[in-house]
């Protein structure tokens, strides 16, 4: 009963948006389900608002009980409420009319730790890219061997250095050319396929989802 | 690879990034095609509203995040020295939140150079949630949508919007991201409808996916990452951070390219070795 | 608003339909043979060799929110997981990055659980809801991949700048790593550090794949053929803007052609 529920529904919801894409605004049906497009809209953003209060309630749950009975990493757990609670107090405060401390805290919580922590998780990235390089790139084969010539054209290309080792090699073209062309020839051929594949794939799963053909997504045993 | 050469990676890596920075050393960067478009079609803006009573603005929209700001920053940064050295009126809207506050800061520091004041040469409609609702109902009825700026005053009332009447009035929408999924709304309800010029800026990383856009002219321009805004800087004569970084992005890819050749060098000789003994 | 070109509508259509009369095809009994995918069959072995070492098993299914097809692909493959984890007695851990997909996940793990007649080995304490925010969701799972030292890892979804992060944290503990993503410019970064991945519409096919379910195999043989009508329709109007170039515009008839099969003035 629970999965016939939970079929209809998906159908009916992806059944609209169907109808609103291929009916044309000429039909009076076409024209109600354009005008009722924004409202379902608001009605997905207001569920998934729901799903949020769902999950801030399922984390202060899990923490409280791990701060509570004192398990393994719970000071981390502590740093994680009251964070948590102090943003969302002084993002609320700063919308009435607040003091100019609270305006200081939530820019000292929010701009100074907050994006710098972020900046500086995503600098990792600039050492992990040169360890799986170190790591990764072997040629072992022909095509790894294209592979790291192409990486070597496109990082030269990349930066005003490359052009000038281009002239002391007195190629015929520069690396920025190279690069130009990789990108705009190889690599737009390479994006299109996979894009192509990747569009056809979540259309074909959209409609077993909306036709509820897919097994085991959603609470249904395997056979 | 064993646990202790992460180190001497890393090491070598941070480095080569920071160093740079110290001597201040810039290069002057040959021009990619896209960057070049994309500066054509800022000029084809400016040029047009010369031309016309009524302005068209630019719509700078910035949904990039703290983390890429080190690649976007200078990007945006540069396009508002042109904006407003040609005198384009732009409005900024963003669907990240903290992207309005970053592109209003970063516009404050450029109207400095230019005698620019926010309300008479920009607005600030600030950060909306919805993304494909916002744009198509900024479509169809744009103040139903956007009512007020980010200081909370009606939109008609700032000076730069007093003659806007909706999207068609919109001459180029300049759309920054370190995110996907983004720029695809604008391309397929703002350009598919209206036409209206497209041009990017993104990540080095998220360049690739960006290619066939501007080949099929969905887009008309991009710059990709900090090399991308470096070559936006010497176009506007405004050399900045992009400049300043390529130094220490030439070193740390120089780097990289060593470790690749390096690991292959290494692999190669273990292989001799392996043929040498077995003989 | 506009409404979409014909071509467009006729291109839905045919598309829709290859799909679904393949799968009527397939529900009738007609057999589909499916290409080995390396990183689905190595599920198994990835759960199988974390189990034997003593250590968890982590999935994570990225960015996105669950109206995306990404993500509720992802969760499929999640269900195989964890009814092998499950059959193994190995423990599941799931960092996520969306609370409307961790309210699904945690039922859904509850429930194979159940199922598979161990509903005491569920620990809700293991599917974590860490954030929205992509650096806060990476650096929670890196954490916990760390503090963990889980044997395998999945990493199925919609990644970003992250996936890098998340592989190497794998990578240093030795973990097995397999990737499935649409993210055309992570793909790279996933095949250059983990030991399997999935490549673009690889993810769609993995519930197919895993259950054998007669619908989906059919599916796949849908999307293959309407694949196929796109290269198809991409060849002839290459071969035609071609010609055009070629004969100029006094070859009104082709120009004509031409602006029917691209519903406007050829660019």
């Amino acid at each position: 009963m629970r999965r016939w529920i939970i079929t209809f529904f998906t159908f009916v919801a992806g059944l609209f948006y169907i109808l609103e894409f291929v009916l044309p605004s000429k039909t009076s049906t076409g024209r109600a389900l354009h005008a009722a497009k924004p409202y379902v809209g608001e009605a997905i953003m207001v569920i998934g608002a729901f799903a949020v209060g769902l999950g801030v309630i399922g984390v202060c749950r899990h923490h409280l009980r791990k701060v509570m009975l004192r398990q393994k990493g719970w000071y981390n757990s502590v740093a994680l409420l009251a964070s948590m609670f102090a943003m969302a107090t002084f993002k609320i405060w700063e919308k009435y009319d607040p003091p100019e401390l609270a305006r200081r805290l939530h820019d000292l919580l929010f701009l100074d730790m907050y994006n710098q922590l972020t900046v500086t998780v995503f600098s990792l990235l600039a050492f992990y890219v040169a360890s799986a390089a170190y790591r990764a790139f072997r040629v072992r084969t022909v095509e790894a061997g294209l592979m790291m010539i192409t990486a070597i054209v496109v990082m030269l290309g990349q930066i005003p250095l490359g052009d000038r080792f281009a002239k002391f090699l007195q190629l015929p073209w520069t690396f920025t050319e190279a690069r130009l062309w990789v990108m705009s020839v190889i690599n737009m051929a390479g994006q299109r396929v996979i894009l192509l594949g990747a569009y056809v794939g979540s259309l074909a799963f959209g409609i077993r989802v909306l036709l509820g053909l897919n097994k085991d997504t959603l609470l249904e045993k395997n056979p | 690879m064993r646990r202790n050469q992460h180190r001497w990676i890393y090491l070598a890596m941070g480095l080569s990034v920071t160093v740079p920075f110290l001597f201040r050393l810039t290069f002057p960067m040959p021009i990619s095609e896209p960057v070049q478009k994309t500066f054509h079609q800022v000029e084809l803006l400016a040029e047009e509203n010369r031309q016309s009573k009524r302005k068209k603005v630019a719509l700078l929209v910035a949904d990039w995040e703290p983390a890429t700001m080190a690649e976007i920053n200078p990007q945006v940064t540069a396009l508002l020295h042109h904006f407003m050295s040609r005198d384009i009126p732009f409005a900024i809207l963003g669907f990240r939140p903290t992207g309005p506050g970053l592109a209003q800061e970063l516009a404050e520091k450029a109207a400095q150079d230019w005698n620019k004041e926010y309300g008479t040469a920009w607005s600030n409609w600030g950060y909306k949630t919805q993304m494909d609702t916002t744009i198509q109902s900024m479509l169809s009825d744009f103040y139903t949508v956007i009512r007020e700026d980010i200081e909370g005053t009606p939109i008609q009332n700032v000076p730069v919007m007093a003659r806007f009447k909706g999207m068609e009035d919109i001459g180029l929408v300049a759309e920054f991201t370190g995110s996907s999924g983004l720029l695809q709304p604008w391309v397929e309800f703002v350009h598919a409808e209206l036409r209206t010029p497209i041009v990017h800026g993104c990540t080095g990383v998220m360049e690739s996916p960006v290619y066939p856009l501007l080949d099929s002219g969905q887009i008309q321009g991009f710059m990709g990452g900090l090399s991308g805004a470096a070559q936006y800087e010497q176009l506007v004569e405004k050399p900045g951070k992009g400049a300043e970084g390529m130094a220490a992005q030439s070193l740390a890819h120089l780097l990289v390219i060593g470790l690749i050749l390096a690991a292959n060098v290494k692999e190669g000789v273990s292989w001799l070795r392996r043929k040498l003994w077995s003989r | 608003m506009t409404d979409p070109p014909i071509q467009v509508l006729l291109l839905f259509f045919i598309l829709s339909g290859s799909l679904l009369v393949f799968i009527f095809l397939a529900r009738r009994g007609v057999p589909v043979k499916l290409r080995r995918i390396a990183g689905l069959e190595s599920i198994d072995e990835a759960v199988g060799r974390a189990t034997e070492l003593g250590r968890p098993v982590l999935f994570t299914t990225g960015l996105e929110p669950l109206n995306s097809v990404t993500t509720l692909a992802a969760i499929a493959a999640l269900s195989r997981v964890c009814r092998v984890c499950a059959k193994y007695e190995t423990r599941l851990i799931v960092p996520l990055a969306e609370a409307d997909v961790y309210t699904l996940v945690k039922d859904a793990c509850q429930q194979i659980y159940a199922e598979e007649g161990k509903p005491e080995l569920y620990r809700e304490e293991d599917i974590h809801f860490l954030s929205t925010m992509q650096f806060s969701y990476a650096s929670g799972t890196a954490g916990i991949m760390q503090r963990e030292q889980v044997g395998a890892a999945f990493f199925f979804g919609a990644f970003a700048a992250e996936s890098l992060i998340l592989s190497e944290a794998g990578n240093q503990i030795g973990a097995i790593q397999v990737a499935a993503t649409t993210s055309s410019y992570q793909i790279p970064f996933f095949v250059a550090s983990c030991d399997y991945t999935l490549i673009g519409e690889e993810l769609f096919a993995a519930s197919a794949y895993l259950t054998r379910d007669p619908a989906q195999l059919g599916s796949l043989v849908g999307q293959d053929l309407a694949k196929f009508a796109i290269l198809l329709l991409v060849g002839v109007g290459s071969a035609l803007a071609t010609l055009a170039s070629v004969l100029g515009p006094e070859a009104y008839w082709l120009q004509a052609v031409l602006s029917g099969l691209l519903g406007g003035s050829p660019s």
